[in-house]
């Protein structure tokens, strides 16, 4: 009788990687990079129940990671600005690949897979002058990189493919910065994030730009719903007490919605949003505030609907019945009527997670 | 001998106060219910329209409030509670344009105490209240009147509904962190790291909105930014709310914390030797170079909490809130 793990040697020791598929890795629902207690980083796959199916080292903090739609391979991307990301076997736990952003390049710790899983899709900055660009990494031959496309902007950050097609959206953040300089912000005052919506080719579909007063609000974060909805997190680089709108509604060809809570409640999301979400099954969109230790719930028209508080709470994810977020304090919680904490870990879950 | 023998034996038995009820028993009951009395007193005040007899029970009120005001956390995040009592900084002149706007209309909606709760933020709180009994544009009487005593009503319900449910509630809520039932605190490390944010948060708002907002940029201060400034407050608030986390830090620590004493101490120093109690000095080089160093020094305060006590009890700053992407 062969067992899994003798099976997994022998297509580990030939050196083919037959179909596996995510069921392999133990079906996690959603990946995130964490800190552990004793200070080392780890992506971890998990179930929505708050169960640990997989936990692979990474050597220094992740941010977020991109999945492959079919084959239980992630992509773990070091924190802005990173020079490699890691392709990783959440099977076996190995580093499959290791990517290196080309010279004069880094990544800005997001990336998604074209529809058929063949290519993958990184966001970068080409640090001599700041534009934004897209790395092509070629899954079929060992994530070779087969060219870049301009994402439209600078700086970019999240991207993502729209569902059902090769439609890429990508939240171009407008905020310069030079790997020189740290994470300084090195243009403030003449910032202009957009989103863009390209072709794997590189040609511009379309482009969204806020009004002039709000060119400050960084659009960083996205999630795409079934019906081409697509919901954009801002991050605003003026006074953070200032209670501007850190959510966007945007369907093609249409002009996007901004949604705020009311006053004084929007104040206290301290101008930043960190992750987005969107159920499937109502259309809400959830977005988390780690600054304010809130999540905001909008319908999908973008109205209000009701906030959550929980302290540094920051990754979302659609899950049955709404919502499941994560935060700096290990904490599992789902979001339905209500927000409950469902199991704590020792370890600080980073910014995002993945749902699968 | 049996009657000796008793408080001997309560003495062993008793735990060694933990530092999450340390705080609580004697850093946010009791400071809750000091700003409860003084704004019970403040409400009593504002009977009278004399500003003059009002003004000292409102720095009364003030003062409590600085003692407290760090605690962001349970029923003072309720309801949107904290900006109704606090609502600075008023970034859009949100304040004074909310007063004109209803002593001009001579709104009647604050004849009730529910009517007042449906004001703006900005219309309620200790800040429109200074303006009230402060700003000479807000000198009339009859209306005006009316409004310093619905504000005073309004605070001192608020502040009443806070160390009641605190002292009902929230309090055990804290203290009995990881108990199984328990939905806000999964353990009690995330009970400290609530206090441990208050603290480091307090810290960051006095260095970049008490002393950062007045101090604006080298090129541009903003002196009319500065908190309370109407009132001679601004820095006599900095320093309560300093005096207040360090008091705050002693009762988290569970052991000695030199560094933390010594960098508290430096910056009430400095405060101490201020002779500027609204900022207004910001405007000059010399001026200016005195505030930096206050501020420097608050940062550095905040520094050694984050590697002093921090450490100890098991948490740090917040690992998104502190450093996202």
């Amino acid at each position: 009788m062969t067992t899994r793990r003798a099976f997994l040697a022998s297509v580990l020791a030939a050196g083919s990687f037959p179909a596996l598929g995510w069921a392999d890795a133990g079906s996690p629902d959603w990946l995130a990079a964490a800190r552990d207690a004793d200070g080392s980083f780890a992506l971890y796959g998990m179930t929505l129940a708050g169960e640990e199916r997989f936990r692979i080292r990474l050597p220094a903090r992740g941010h977020a990671a991109a999945a492959h739609p079919t084959a239980p391979e992630a992509i773990a991307f070091a924190r802005r600005p990173g020079r490699f990301a890691l392709v990783l076997d959440c099977v076996s736990g190995r580093v499959l690949h290791r990517l290196d952003a080309p010279q004069g390049r880094h990544f800005y710790g997001h990336g998604c897979f074209s529809a058929d899983g063949a290519t993958l899709f990184t966001t970068e900055n080409r640090i001599e002058d700041g534009a934004g660009r897209i790395g092509l990494w070629s899954r079929d031959r060992d994530y070779t990189r087969i060219g870049e496309i301009a994402s439209g902007g600078i700086g970019p950050h999240d991207i993502l493919r729209l569902p059902d097609s090769d439609v890429l959206v990508v939240a171009n953040g407008g905020i310069r910065t030079d790997p020189d300089r740290g994470r300084d912000k090195l243009n403030l005052d003449t910032m202009r994030p957009n989103l863009g919506y390209l072709t794997a080719e590189g040609e511009v579909l379309e482009h969204i730009e806020l009004a002039p007063d709000l060119h400050r609000n960084s659009i960083r974060h996205l999630v795409a719903g079934a019906d081409g909805t697509v919901a954009f997190a801002m991050q605003w680089q003026g006074d953070p007490l200032d209670p501007v709108p850190l959510l966007g509604l945007h369907r093609r060809g249409s002009v996007p919605v901004l949604a705020a809570a009311p006053e004084p409640e929007q104040r206290t999301m301290q101008g930043y949003a960190g992750s987005v979400a969107l159920d499937p099954a109502t259309g809400r969109v959830a977005v988390s505030s780690p600054r304010g230790g809130r999540v905001h719930v909008f319908d999908a028209d973008g109205d209000f609907l009701t906030v959550h508080r929980r302290a540094d709470i920051c990754g979302l994810g659609a899950a049955p019945g709404g919502f499941i977020a994560t935060d700096g304090l290990g904490g599992i919680s789902t979001i339905g009527a209500e927000l409950t904490p469902r199991k704590a870990w020792p370890r600080a879950w980073d910014n995002h997670l993945i749902r699968l | 001998m049996k009657f000796a023998l008793a408080p001997l034996l309560a003495c062993l038995a008793l735990p060694a106060l933990a530092d999450v009820d340390r705080v609580i028993d004697a850093h946010i009951l009791p400071g809750y219910a000091a700003f409860a009395e003084e704004a019970a007193e403040l409400e009593q005040a504002a009977q009278s329209c004399d500003r003059a007899a009002i003004r000292p029970a409102w720095n009364a009120a003030f003062d409590a409030w600085m003692k407290v005001s760090h605690l962001r956390l349970g029923p003072i995040e309720q309801d949107g509670r904290i900006l109704a009592v606090a609502f600075w900084p008023d970034t859009r002149g949100a304040t004074p344009s909310a007063l004109q706007g209803l002593i001009a209309d001579e709104d009647p909606i604050i004849e009730t105490p529910e009517g007042t709760t449906q004001l703006s933020v900005a219309a309620r709180g200790v800040y429109a209240l200074e303006y009230l009994l402060y700003d000479p544009q807000f000198a009339g009487d009859g209306y005006t009147c009316t409004l310093i005593a619905a504000l005073s009503g309004d605070l001192n319900r608020i502040a009443g509904a806070v160390d009641a449910d605190w002292r009902d509630g929230f309090a055990e809520t804290l203290r009995s962190a990881g108990d199984p039932g328990n939905q806000t605190y999964l353990s009690e490390r995330e009970a400290k790291q609530a206090l441990f944010t208050a603290l480091t948060t307090g810290l960051e708002f006095d260095a970049d909105q008490r002393l950062g907002r007045p101090m604006g940029s080298f090129d541009r201060p903003r002196p009319a930014r500065a908190e309370a400034r109407r009132s001679g407050r601004s820095l006599r608030n900095l320093r309560l709310s300093l005096v207040a986390l360090h008091d705050l830090a002693g009762k988290l620590a569970d052991s000695p914390i030199p560094q933390s004493d010594a960098a508290f101490a430096h910056a009430l120093d400095l405060i101490g030797d201020l002779d500027d109690p609204v900022f207004a000095g910001v405007e000059t080089p010399q001026g200016r170079l005195k505030v930096e160093a206050i501020q420097q020094a608050v940062r550095a305060a905040r520094e050694a909490v984050l590697t002093e006590i921090g450490p100890s009890l098991g948490v740090s700053a917040g690992f998104n809130s502190a450093d996202g992407d």
